[in-house]
């Protein structure tokens, strides 16, 4: 069963990745040697039918030597691969149990508070113009899970995985019920390009998301692509728009896509985006994304398609659940939640920092200045509002720890004009390719009429 | 000369597979660093310490090897010079 549960996670998880690395490169040296091996043989051989040639017996007592080294070089690197093979399992098998074990703890320690933990909610939701806060969000979700309708299966997994797991059922669901398997995401406007000037510290991507939030209805469905230098580029992403009266990818079931989906859908046209917008393979690709707009810009960072096209290594987030959510560790990312906002807790797990490259900044609620300018009957309320966490970049981007300004800096954007062009992308049934239209016409062509 | 390429190529799985072995104790080297404080968890480092003295001895049995490539690579010479010349004289 491997070894038993210790004491650092992270631990565990970086040994693992590392021997499943080792084994990779293990089986690339054993091809390696084999392929020596079989060279060296071959050049014997070679040797000894050019000698018949002239009648001689001819060898190259060196070449010999050598080949019997790599005989015993293959078998030493067999024994390595399948050690180091092993080692891997258990390891893995380790970390498998240590998530197992936790998951099962916390099952325990919530369900032998669930009163205590429902006051808690309520409590928190009075203070908070009856709504939960983050963490009370991400318990209420937690209990939810004691409720499931497959109550039986997945206690092994922890909270956080269950519930991503339901959302991806759901979003399933409502695509089914929203008739949107058979159709993909495209560009169907572009915007022409302006050029803004922005004072280059956090909050300008405030100032840049600015311009995609609560511009009309018509601008629904839009997002922008910023060019800071020659070969740098933004995507800014969205929140949740209202999709009943302009049809917009960014509505509810844009979040099942990115839950369910990993954001896949979306690849296509924010590749094509850029490619409008002068990037070019190589080019470097910062995501920004704002509530729905930041669950997509996480997903998008592990997108093969997108990396295997552009630089991807840095990502901003505001006020978005996406702690479920896996970024390559080479990415430097910064999210910030407030902790009066139940939308970072939807999807129930905290959001923490996972490794030196990432930074999540928790801020203690709107200040008062944001409290007087906006107004409270929105669904998700103030903490969840765009200038809300305008005002936290703000705030951020005085703090003067060296540690944390080393991060900050990769952030900020030059301060002559960039420029910014927007796109409007819609769901629109798929369409065949000439190829694959060519295809079928084929295909139909040898079906046999019946007699 | 007609064994250059193939032995152009030997030389290359050789070198790059001494880099990766190399490269792989490194690997296993950071794990060193993390911490292992349980019974089970010093098992396990004792086992990745024992993988990579192998793949030290590996990398020893791969740079010998590569020391007999320029021998063989003069010896190969030789002998094909000397059997062009005994082709020359037939």
């Amino acid at each position: 069963m491997g070894y038993e549960v210790s004491y650092n996670e992270f631990d565990y998880a970086k040994a693992y990745l590392v021997c499943q690395k080792v084994t990779r490169d293990l089986e690339e040296v054993q091809e390696r040697v084999k392929a020596a091996q079989r060279a060296a043989e071959q050049s014997q051989h070679r040797l000894s039918a050019l000698g018949m040639s002239v009648c001689k017996v001819v060898r190259s007592p060196s070449l010999d030597v050598l080949a019997s080294k790599l005989v015993g070089g293959l078998a030493l690197v067999n024994l390595s691969s399948q050690d180091s093979k092993d080692i891997t399992a258990t390891i893995g098998q380790a970390r498998g149990n240590y998530e197992a074990a936790e998951a099962r703890v916390e099952h325990e320690i919530l369900l032998t508070s669930v009163p205590h933990a429902i006051a808690e909610i309520f409590s928190g939701m009075k203070d908070n113009d009856m709504r939960p806060p983050t963490e009370d969000m991400e318990t209420a979700l937690r209990l939810m899970m004691f409720f499931r309708i497959d109550l039986t299966s997945g206690w092994g997994q922890t909270f956080g995985q269950q519930i991503v797991n339901q959302t991806k059922h759901l979003a399933t669901v409502l695509r089914h019920f929203r008739n949107q398997q058979n159709k993909e995401i495209v560009i169907t406007q572009k915007d022409p390009p302006e050029y803004v000037s922005v004072d280059g510290g956090l909050d300008s991507y405030y100032e840049l998301h600015s311009m995609l939030e609560d511009q009309g209805p018509e601008e629904n469905g839009k997002f922008m692509v910023v060019q800071t230098d020659k070969d740098s580029y933004i995507v800014m992403l969205p929140g949740t728009q209202d999709g009943r009266e302009y049809e917009s990818p960014f509505d509810d079931v844009g979040v099942g896509d990115g839950f369910g989906y990993e954001s896949e859908n979306y690849a296509d046209a924010i590749a094509q985006a850029l490619e409008d917008s002068g990037a070019k393979d190589g080019s470097e690709v910062t995501f920004s994304g704002y509530s729905q707009g930041g669950i997509h810009a996480a997903q998008l960072m592990k997108n093969k398609k997108l990396k295997g096209k552009f630089k991807l290594n840095k990502m901003i987030t505001l006020g978005s659940p996406i702690a479920s959510i896996d970024i390559p560790d080479d990415v430097r990312s910064l999210s910030l939640e407030d902790k009066k906002d139940m939308v970072p807790g939807l999807d129930g797990t905290p959001n923490k920092n996972r490794g030196r490259h990432h930074l999540t900044t928790i801020f203690d609620g709107p200040s008062e200045r944001i409290k007087r300018l906006t107004r409270e009957e929105s669904t998700f309320g103030t903490p969840h509002k765009l200038i809300n966490y305008g005002d936290h970049l703000q705030e951020l981007d005085l703090d003067t720890r060296p540690e944390v300004r080393e991060r900050l800096d990769a952030f900020h954007l030059p301060r002559t004009p960039i420029k910014t062009q927007k796109f409007k992308i819609q769901r629109k049934p798929r369409t065949m390719t000439k190829e694959q239209q060519e295809k079928v016409v084929k295909h139909l062509g040898t079906i046999s009429p019946g007699h | 000369m007609m064994f250059s390429a193939t032995l152009d190529s030997m030389a290359f799985q050789l070198d790059d597979a001494q880099k990766t072995t190399r490269f792989a104790i490194t690997q296993l080297d950071s794990i060193g660093s993390l911490t292992w404080q349980s019974q089970a968890g010093q098992a396990f480092y004792d086992r990745v310490v024992n993988l990579s003295s192998w793949l030290e001895k590996l990398n020893q049995v791969l740079a010998d090897a590569e020391g007999y490539m320029s021998s063989a690579t003069r010896e190969i010479q030789e002998l094909e010079l000397e059997i062009m010349k005994q082709k020359l004289v037939f």
